[in-house]
């Protein structure tokens, strides 16, 4: 079996006196594809937000490739290969498309008040370069392939509801992870664009990436991932196989609030 | 210098005497600023030259007058006007566009300094233009009430000063918190789209601020140069005082008082005994509570003193 | 007449070199990078310190024993005293323009090495404040640093400053001045072209995703802390040699120089030109240093303008009602400068504008007609 590459322990997240995470443990493993779903403020996205540092837990831990990274800055968690997007796309909004995706590539050069200048040969040449491993090849290719090349030099914040959610996605995708977190990618995107985002998310998980997708659309979802994750007030439900977690009265009660 | 122990304590009393006047002023000084911030989250620079412009409005008026209690109470009512008049156009005029615009907060404290800088300029361009004198009292009397030992006294600047500043501190907590117009006011603050949604007139509220804050800067420049003669930087001078009482005490009413009071004792009493005892120029106190601003900013930008909820702390 | 203009040009430019310097220097914090350093005069007043200080010390070292003038101080600096002052207007009889040139170099270093310094200071509530109470407490961090060195005589002799320090042109006869600009000038050129090459960069598009979206940098890799120091450090470098460049150019280093105001022109400047467009920034300062020259009743009558006297009198503070209304207008109905902000000059745009309109004239779109 694939070994377990992000681990939850107990995780417990309280704002203001509601609890938002009440001891979740989770497991992922390599190369997997799950799916993470539950209703509205059953604690999703804090469990997200807390596994890619955004927020600190009040207790419990969370390993990633093995590793105690608790509390970690988020940036740090990146160059782990943890890379995460956002329910509502969290776009550098004075940016053009183009250079948000290019922003958050990886492998970068140039970055730093003296390199970009000395460096300067070395990271015009790499920038420049539109092969296989060339940034501009790279960026080019993931929005020719999320369908945006068209707005590449429009502002992010000047672009439709769902060109900014497949913006988001083109960095989250040039952010390279080995583990990628998706916070909802097909909220607010058109019914046939979902299937096609699934799709591309799909190919990614066969190449290797190990996948973790919140998602209220169960009906796509359920067709694409190998497992589910329920939770239900800032706890675990339930998990297994989306035939067995559609199957389960628990989960369609907490759906309908009388769990 | 032989310190003498005689000085030394009635040195110690008037200090703190002034440091109680000062700190009431600045105080009442920041209720205004508090009211501004709390209702349309402007961190307003322009603030400190209502309150210079309501200082020279009560030396034009009274100058005019006799003296006595018509000059004072002409004075007064002029200042108060003035004040609240500046501070309403300076809103209509440039504030409110801006907040139409959708500024952010930085936006408008840039704008602020600008309405700052034109009218503290104005007055100082003014000035200078018709020669008018640089420092100006308005003609009313400030009568010694009482001495103690010959070097520390109580006057009618004493009085007023605290006076006005607790009724007044007293009164925007009960309007903030008790009436309609207050709960109004927290509406529009909070959300004034679903504020205009359930009724309330936010323009109206919004006027009512702007006029009421600039009143208050008014009547604290009023006070201010009863005692003190005042000059077209004086505002500005204490600007960075009333931001230090009004972010000391967390942008709350009681707050905002107290620690007006604190930081004028502290900068009346420290330089007394800086002065006396270590032969430190006086002109170090303002520096107190600049350093008093920065730390709390840096280690309890929510306030010290705050006697309400209110968080200011980048979010992240 | 002629040469009355020359000399307001020159002013002009070396006021221009310096403001320009402050401008792109503020621009990379607050432009690119979304720091508001209201505080920006407490770094140039460093760099100034900083560059008079050794400069004055360095003088007396060096030509003072030459001169046989003793500099005895008691309990201040001695570059306070009045014999220190002799030995400043001296010192061209005993130091060749070399080592003038040299001195004015090490103070300019030491200018930008100081600035640099204090940015560490700073950059402690640059990463914890929301944006408008760090610029008030950079703000009145600056005001400290003037009301201390103002009344104090260690290191920089108070209210007086110091003064009379020798200029590298000491030796120079003629149009000084003009060559003092043309001196600044070039230090203007440099921080202009590092500017240019540091900001068109990925690191420029690092600056600008933490001013955009800091937990979005974040998550994508940016360690937001670090680039926040690392645009502060740039800035307050630069600050400091405008500094520098402040005293060398009247010989002169007090604390009522830097004022609040001086912070606040600079942000005019910026916003003025558009803030995170090094161009404007630069339009932006040409525009202010000339109204700050221009507005000067020395410069008018050189002009040949006669204007009655309160008018003159009142010159000096009418030229910052001008400012204010000029930053409240350019607020209000251009709020994005002059010269907007543009996508950064990298490869990777120029790539792509050229590759989107061939693909634009394949399917006989029209460019930006992505918006659904």
């Amino acid at each position: 079996m694939a070994r377990v590459v992000l681990r939850t322990v107990n995780l417990k997240k309280s704002f203001g006196g509601i609890r938002a995470l009440d001891g979740v443990s989770i497991e992922i493993r390599e190369g997997e594809f799950v799916g993470l779903i539950g209703p509205n403020g059953s604690g999703k996205s804090t469990l997200f937000n807390v596994i890619s540092g955004v927020y600190k837990p009040d207790s419990g831990r969370v390993y990633l490739f093995g590793q105690d990274v608790t509390g970690w800055e988020p940036h740090r968690l990146y160059r782990l290969g943890l890379v995460r997007g956002f329910q509502v796309p969290r776009l550098w909004g004075k940016m053009l498309v183009v250079e948000n995706a290019a922003t958050a590539a990886r492998d970068r050069l140039g970055v730093g008040p003296l390199s970009s200048v000395l460096d300067r040969s070395r990271w015009l040449r790499w920038e420049a370069d539109e092969s296989e491993r060339g940034l501009t090849g790279r960026v080019h290719r993931v929005l020719e392939k999320l369908n945006i090349f068209h707005v590449s030099m429009n502002r992010a914040s000047e672009i439709s509801g769902g060109q900014m959610k497949l913006t988001d996605i083109s960095r989250a995708l040039l952010g390279e992870a080995k583990v990628l977190l998706l916070d909802e990618p097909t909220a607010g995107v058109a019914p046939k664009l979902s299937r096609d985002i699934f799709e591309i998310l799909q190919e990614l998980n066969r190449q290797g990436l190990t996948i973790f997708v919140i998602e209220h659309r169960l009906e796509v979802l359920f067709d694409y991932v190998e497992r589910v994750i329920v939770m239900h007030e800032g706890r675990v439900l339930t998990e297994g196989a989306p035939e067995e977690v559609s199957r389960d009265p628990r989960v369609l009660d907490a759906y309908l609030g009388s769990a | 210098m032989v310190v003498n122990a005689a000085v030394v304590l009635y040195g110690t009393i008037g200090s703190l005497l002034d440091g109680l006047l000062l700190g009431s002023l600045y105080g009442l000084m920041a209720l205004g600023l508090t009211l501004i911030f709390r209702v349309t989250k402007i961190a307003n620079f322009a603030y400190a030259e209502y309150i210079t412009y309501a200082g020279y409005a009560a030396f034009a008026v009274s100058s005019m007058l006799a003296g006595g209690v018509t000059a004072f109470i002409a004075g007064l009512v002029a200042a108060m006007a003035v004040g609240a008049v500046a501070s309403l156009f300076s809103d209509e005029l440039a504030f409110k566009p801006l907040w139409h615009r959708g500024a952010d907060s930085l936006t408008l404290l840039v704008a602020s300094m600008g309405v700052g800088f034109v009218m503290r300029y104005s007055l100082l361009g003014a000035a200078v233009f018709a020669n008018w004198p640089l420092q100006v009292q308005p003609n009313v009397a400030n009568p010694v009430l009482a001495t103690i030992g010959g070097l520390a006294y109580v006057s009618g600047a004493h009085v007023a000063a605290v006076v006005a500043a607790i009724v007044t501190a007293v009164g925007m907590h009960i309007l903030f918190t008790k009436t309609r117009t207050g709960k109004a006011m927290r509406a529009t603050a909070s959300n004034p789209v679903l504020a205009r949604i359930s009724g309330i007139n936010i323009y109206y509220i919004r006027r009512l601020t702007w006029l009421l804050a600039g009143a208050i800067g008014g009547l604290a420049g009023f006070l201010y140069s009863y005692y003190n003669p005042l000059n077209p930087e004086s505002g500005w001078q204490m600007l960075l005082w009333i931001f230090a009482a009004a972010i000391m005490g967390g942008f709350t009413f009681y707050g905002a008082l107290l620690s007006g009071i604190i930081l004028g004792l502290a900068e009346a009493v420290m330089g007394f005994y800086m002065s006396t005892f270590l032969h430190i120029s006086t002109a170090y106190s303002p520096v107190i509570a600049l350093i008093a601003l920065v730390l709390v900013l840096l280690f309890r930008p929510e306030g010290v003193i705050r006697l309400e909820t209110h968080m200011l702390r980048r979010r992240v | 007449m002629a040469t009355e203009l020359e000399g307001i040009l020159a002013q002009w430019l070396t006021y221009f070199a310096i403001y320009g310097i402050m401008a792109l220097s503020f621009n990379i914090e607050y432009g690119f990078t979304g720091i508001p350093n209201f505080g920006k005069v407490l770094f140039v007043a460093v760099g100034a310190y900083a560059a008079g200080v050794l400069a004055s010390t360095l003088v007396l070292m060096l030509a003072a024993p030459a001169l046989g003038v003793e500099v005895v101080a008691s309990g201040e600096p001695s570059y306070c005293t009045a014999a220190a002052k002799v030995v400043f207007s001296q010192a061209g009889q005993v130091l060749s323009t070399t080592t003038l040139f040299a001195i004015f170099l090490a103070a300019v270093l030491a200018a930008a090495v100081a600035g640099a310094a204090t940015s560490i200071v700073a950059s402690f509530p640059a990463l914890r404040l929301r944006e408008d109470f760090l610029a008030i407490t950079l703000l009145a961090a600056g005001e400290i640093l003037r009301l201390v060195t103002w009344t104090s005589v260690w290191p920089v002799c108070s209210f007086n400053g110091i003064s009379g320090i020798p200029s590298p042109f000491t030796h120079f006869l003629g149009r000084v001045d003009v060559l003092y600009a043309g001196l600044s000038l070039l230090f203007l050129l440099a921080a202009w072209f590092y500017t240019e090459y540091a900001t068109n960069s990925p690191w420029g598009r690092a600056l600008k995703a933490v001013r955009d979206d800091e937990v979005a940098a974040e998550v994508y890799g940016y360690n937001v802390a670090s680039i926040r120091m690392q645009s502060l450090l740039v800035g307050s470098a630069l600050a400091g040699i405008a500094g520098a460049l402040l005293v060398f150019y009247s010989g002169n280093v007090n604390a009522g120089t830097f004022r609040p105001d001086m912070t606040f022109e600079v942000i005019a400047a910026v916003i003025l030109g558009g803030a995170a467009n090094n161009l404007g920034t630069l339009l932006g300062a040409a525009v202010i240093s000339a109204l700050l020259i221009l507005m000067n009743p020395s410069s008018l009558d050189a002009l040949g303008v006669t204007l009655p006297q309160g008018l003159l009198n009142a010159l000096p503070y009418l030229k910052y009602v001008i400012l204010g209304i000029v930053i409240l207008l350019v607020l209000m109905y251009r709020p994005q400068g002059v010269i907007p902000e543009g996508p950064l000059k990298t490869p990777i745009v120029e790539k792509t504008r050229r590759k989107l309109r061939e693909y634009l004239a394949r399917v006989g779109g029209q460019p930006g007609a992505g918006r659904q």
